[in-house]
């Protein structure tokens, strides 16, 4: 049961880590290639 | 006479019988219901065919159909075959514009953990219990490349119902979304998400294959394919391969994963009391999953000015655009003017990745 209570806990968790660094990730990217566009517009 | 001692018909059981009107029942509903033709009815037939008698159509090393189950699922061809197309089908548009709906997609995953939980405290193996669950991500092909590392003897019962809910989405969603739900918070208008540069669209499968590869490396077969499958998309310079990846090549694939799972499903394998646990937990996995997706946006708007439609978080399961179009439909019906539809594909995009994921994460501790 132990184990499966690590797996419950570890999965759920690096779900959240993982999308929230991929949330990190389109912010960045965002800054990076976003811009262009923007400076293009005006 | 040796030609009466090789007639299958004498070597009929009635569990074989019992299967065919499984195999029959699934291509029904794949004709007339229409419910995921393109695989339900493959793994009809394969279901028919495969309790046929005498046939060795899964004989190892010499069944036809055998060779197409070692060679494309065992050996992990198909899945990430089938990503490659999802990605080239896949426009990131709606979830770089509202990043913070991917956390819905995450959500949506507690289905999974909270099943695999339960399966396992009933008596399945962590292996088992961790197939089950990911039905609760409504997603097809990570649930077989899962079932086909962890619990292959579970491979067709999984894919079944995985592919039967997420056909199921229009009738199981819209009794829990609206139980969730207020008929204000239906009613709630979304702000515009910004406008999305096509660099960044070229740049994100890029990006986040290296993010989720780095941090799940057991993800990186799915994950690596789907993104590829994107970038042929976005880089618009192989309209070639962008097309075959999401026609040709994604139908073919279909045509053997399709047969092959139905294959695996002989009387033996499928007509035990697990598999009806299974169908009753992965059902529980997808409904947890739908509200905990809705549960997720709630808590969000109570620290959030730019409120989120509820339903939106529903669409975190994948079943992509399903999900989407439920939610959209269910907004509807409270509001006609209300457009959820491209809201709503935000999590639902961010439903597959996490799904994908929350099987990496399976696959690196109990592998």
């Amino acid at each position: 049961m132990q184990v499966a209570f690590d797996v419950f806990i570890n999965g759920i968790s690096g779900v959240f880590v993982g999308l929230g660094v991929l949330y990190v990730a389109i912010k960045l990217n965002k800054l990076l290639a976003g811009r262009e566009v923007v400076k293009k517009e005006q | 006479m040796v030609f009466f001692d090789n007639m299958g018909l004498l070597a009929v059981t009635p569990g074989m019988v019992l299967m065919w009107v499984i195999g029959l029942l699934l291509v029904y509903l794949a004709i007339t219901r229409q419910y995921e033709p393109l695989l339900l009815l493959p793994i009809g037939f394969g279901i028919i065919i495969t309790n046929l008698p005498l046939t060795y159509l899964m004989e190892p090393g010499e069944g036809l159909i055998w060779r197409f189950y070692h060679y494309g699922i065992e050996w992990e061809i198909i899945p990430p075959l089938i990503f490659l197309g999802l990605g080239a089908l896949t426009d990131f548009g709606a979830l770089l514009a509202q990043p913070r709906l991917i956390f819905l997609g995450a959500a949506a995953q507690v289905g999974v953990y909270v099943t695999f939980f339960i399966a396992y405290a009933m008596g399945f193996s962590l292996q088992e219990a961790a197939t089950i669950g990911i039905i609760g991500g409504a997603d097809g092909p990570t649930t077989i490349y899962l079932a086909a590392k962890l619990a292959p003897q579970l491979l067709g019962a999984c894919a079944v119902a995985a592919y039967s809910y997420m056909a199921l989405v229009p009738v199981i969603m819209p009794p829990i979304m609206k139980l969730l739900t207020t008929d204000a918070e239906r009613k709630i208008r979304m702000e515009k998400g910004r406008k999305v540069t096509p660099r960044e669209k070229l740049f994100f499968p890029i990006f986040a294959a290296m993010v989720i590869i780095l941090l799940v490396p057991a993800s990186a077969p799915l994950i690596a394919m789907f993104m590829l499958g994107n970038l042929f998309r976005e880089s618009k310079v192989v309209e070639r391969l962008n097309e075959v990846a999401q026609n040709s090549l994604m139908n073919v694939v279909t045509i053997f994963l399709g047969i092959s799972i139905g294959a695996t499903m002989n009387a033996e394998n499928f007509l035990r009391k697990e598999v009806i646990f299974i169908f009753v937990l992965g059902l529980f996995a997808f409904m947890i999953s739908t509200a905990s997706g809705i549960l997720l946006a709630k808590l969000m708007n109570l620290f959030t000015r730019n409120k989120i439609n509820p339903l939106v978080g529903a669409a975190g399961v994948s079943a992509v655009p399903m999900a989407a179009r439920v939610v959209q439909k269910v907004g509807a019906a409270a509001d006609k003017k209300n457009y959820l539809l491209m809201f709503a594909m935000g999590p639902n995009i961010a439903g597959v990745i996490g799904t994908v994921i929350a099987a990496g994460i399976f696959i690196s501790i109990l592998k």
